[in-house]
C-alpha cells in the first residue's frame, strides 16, 4: 500500500487499523479523509468487502460524504522515446492542448474513460477512489504497443509501417485503463482462461467507452477494437479496413501477408489451446467477447445499459475469483442478469459460443 | 556467438510477428560482430538472472527472451517492457532493429 500511494503520509503506513479507525472516527476533517483513505487500501478493511455484493451502488468503499468523486486528475507524461518511466510532465489536469497529438488523445481519451465509468456505473477511477490517471506516451523506439504496468497506461508511437500510434483509438486506451479496473476488483489471473477473460473484460469497456462518445446502440456499433491503429498496408477481411480484434466476427479482424490471419475464435469448439501468449489471452478472449457482441443485440438498446452493467456487476462480484475460467463467469454473468431481467438473453448469448451456464436457481438436492 | 531472441505478447496476438529471430556473429560484417560481442559483454550477460523480478501487476506488455551462446557458454534472459537495465535495453534495441531490417517483423 505505502510502494503504490507515494503520497500517502508516512504515518498512516505503520498504523494498525485499529488506530486509523479512531482516528477516522475521532480526527479533523484532514485526519479524517487521510485515515480513510488508508483504511481503504488496508487488506483487512477490504476483507470487509469479500460477502455477496448485491449492487454496485451499495458496499462502496468510502461513504460518499467523504468523496470528491467526479473530478478526474490526469497527468500525460512522454519517455521521449526512452523505455524509462514515468518520463517528464507534458500535461496536466486542466492545462490546455500540449499541440503534440499523442499527448492530447491520452488526455482526452482518458479523460472520456474516466467520465463513462463516473456517470454509467458512478466508478470514481480505477480504484473507486479517485485513483489519479497517469499516461505516458512516446514510450520507446518505434514500439508498436501499449500497456498497463499497475501504475499507469503507456503508448508507443507505432512503426508507421503497420501499426500507427496507441493513442489515435479510443477503445485502446479504454481498454488500458479497464485492466486497472480488473486488477483493483478481482485480480483475474493473467495466464489462460482467466486471462483471455481479463483480456475481453478490457475489450468490452474499451468498446462500450467508444460507443458511448459516439452515442451508437448496439445495432449501430462496429464493435471492431483498434480501428485506424493498423497503417493501411495492412489487410482487412471482407472488403473492410484492418483492426486487431472483432468483438461482432472474431477471427475477421486482419487477414495480412506479414500479420498473418486473425487467431481469434468465436466458438468453444475452436478453443486454442497454447502456451504462447500467456496461454493465448489475446486469442481466446475472442469467444467472451461474442458472447458479450451477443448479449448487448438479444438486449438492444445502448449496450452500456443493460449488458455493459450486467458485465459490470460481474466483475465486482465476490464470487469472481482470480483464476476463474469462462463457464464460471458465464454462470455469474447469467445470476447477475437476473436483477436486469436479462437472465436469457444472457444464457442464449453464451449458449451461441459453446457455453452452457447451470442454472444457479435449480435445486439439485431434491 | 549465436543469439535466439524472440518477443511475444503485447496489445494483441499476431501470427505473422512472432518469429524468433537468429544471428551468428560469425555470418555477420566484421563491424558489426564486434558491436553486437560489445552489447552482450556491456549487459554482463551471462551474469544476468534468467527472468527480471516480474512485474507482479500489469498486462499486454511485450516479453523477450535472449538467448546467447558463445563458446563453452549458453545462457538465456527473459524481461519485460519495464526492464530498466540500460545496457539490457541496448542489447534490446540491437536485436529489435535487426528484425526488422532483416524483414522479420
Amino acid at each position: 500500500m505505502c510502494q503504490q500511494h507515494q503520497h500517502r503520509h508516512s504515518l498512516f503506513c505503520i498504523l494498525p487499523p485499529y488506530i486509523l479507525s479512531s482516528i477516522a472516527e475521532h480526527g479533523n476533517v484532514d485526519q479524517r479523509k487521510m485515515a480513510l483513505k488508508a483504511l481503504v487500501g488496508d487488506p483487512t478493511f477490504r476483507s470487509l468487502r469479500l460477502g455477496p455484493r448485491l449492487s454496485s451502488d451499495v458496499n462502496r468503499k468510502i461513504p460518499s460524504a467523504f468523496l470528491v468523486a467526479g473530478e478526474k486528475q490526469r497527468t500525460i507524461f512522454t519517455a521521449n522515446y526512452s523505455q524509462n518511466l514515468p518520463g517528464t510532465i507534458v500535461r496536466t489536469e486542466g492545462s490546455p492542448d500540449s499541440g503534440d497529438i499523442a499527448v492530447d488523445e491520452a488526455y482526452n481519451y482518458l479523460g472520456a474513460t474516466y467520465d463513462f465509468f463516473w456517470k454509467i456505473f458512478n466508478r470514481n477511477s480505477i480504484d473507486d477512489e479517485g485513483m489519479p490517471l497517469n499516461g505516458t506516451v512516446h514510450f520507446g523506439q518505434d514500439y508498436a504497443n501499449a500497456f498497463w504496468d499497475g501504475q499507469r497506461m503507456v503508448f508507443g508511437d507505432g512503426d508507421n509501417e503497420l501499426f500507427n500510434r496507441f493513442t489515435i483509438s479510443i477503445d485502446v486506451i479504454a481498454h488500458e485503463l479497464t485492466h486497472g479496473v480488473t486488477e483493483d476488483e478481482t485480480q483475474l489471473l493473467y495466464s489462460s482462461q482467466s486471462g483471455a477473460l481479463n483480456e475481453s473484460i478490457s475489450d468490452v469497456f474499451g468498446s462500450l467507452v467508444k460507443q458511448y462518445t459516439l452515442n451508437q446502440t448496439a445495432a449501430e456499433a462496429d464493435w471492431l477494437i483498434g480501428a485506424g491503429l493498423f497503417t493501411d498496408k495492412v489487410q482487412g477481411t471482407n472488403g473492410r479496413a484492418a483492426a486487431l480484434r472483432s468483438m461482432k466476427e472474431p477471427g475477421t479482424a486482419y487477414d495480412d501477408p506479414v500479420l498473418g490471419k486473425d487467431p481469434q475464435p468465436a466458438h468453444m469448439n475452436d478453443f486454442v489451446n497454447t502456451f504462447e501468449d500467456n496461454g493465448g489471452v489475446h486469442i481466446n478472449s475472442g469467444i467472451p467477447n461474442r458472447a458479450f457482441y451477443l448479449t448487448a443485440i438479444n438486449l438492444g438498446g445502448y449496450a452500456w445499459e443493460k449488458a455493459g452493467r450486467i458485465w459490470y456487476e460481474t466483475l465486482l462480484d465476490s464470487r469472481l475469483k482470480p483464476n476463474a475460467k469462462f463457464q464460471r463467469f458465464a454462470e455469474l454473468t447469467v445470476e447477475n442478469a437476473k436483477r436486469f431481467g436479462g437472465e436469457e438473453a444472457v444464457r442464449n448469448a453464451w449458449a451461441q459460443v459453446g457455453i452452457l451456464p447451470y442454472n444457479e436457481s435449480i435445486d439439485f438436492s431434491i | 556467438m549465436k543469439i535466439y531472441f524472440k518477443p511475444e505478447g503485447g496489445f494483441g496476438y499476431f501470427p505473422g510477428l512472432n518469429k524468433p529471430l537468429e544471428l551468428n556473429s560469425e555470418t555477420l560484417p566484421a563491424e558489426e560482430a564486434n558491436h553486437l560481442r560489445s552489447l552482450v559483454h556491456e549487459a554482463r550477460f551471462f551474469n544476468l538472472p534468467n527472468q527480471s523480478a516480474a512485474p507482479p501487476r500489469g498486462a499486454d506488455m511485450k516479453q523477450y527472451t535472449i538467448k546467447v551462446e558463445d563458446k563453452d557458454q549458453e545462457h538465456w534472459v527473459q524481461f519485460t517492457d519495464t526492464e530498466v537495465n540500460p545496457t539490457l535495453q541496448n542489447l534490446l534495441n540491437y536485436l529489435n532493429n535487426k528484425r526488422k531490417n532483416g524483414g522479420i517483423r
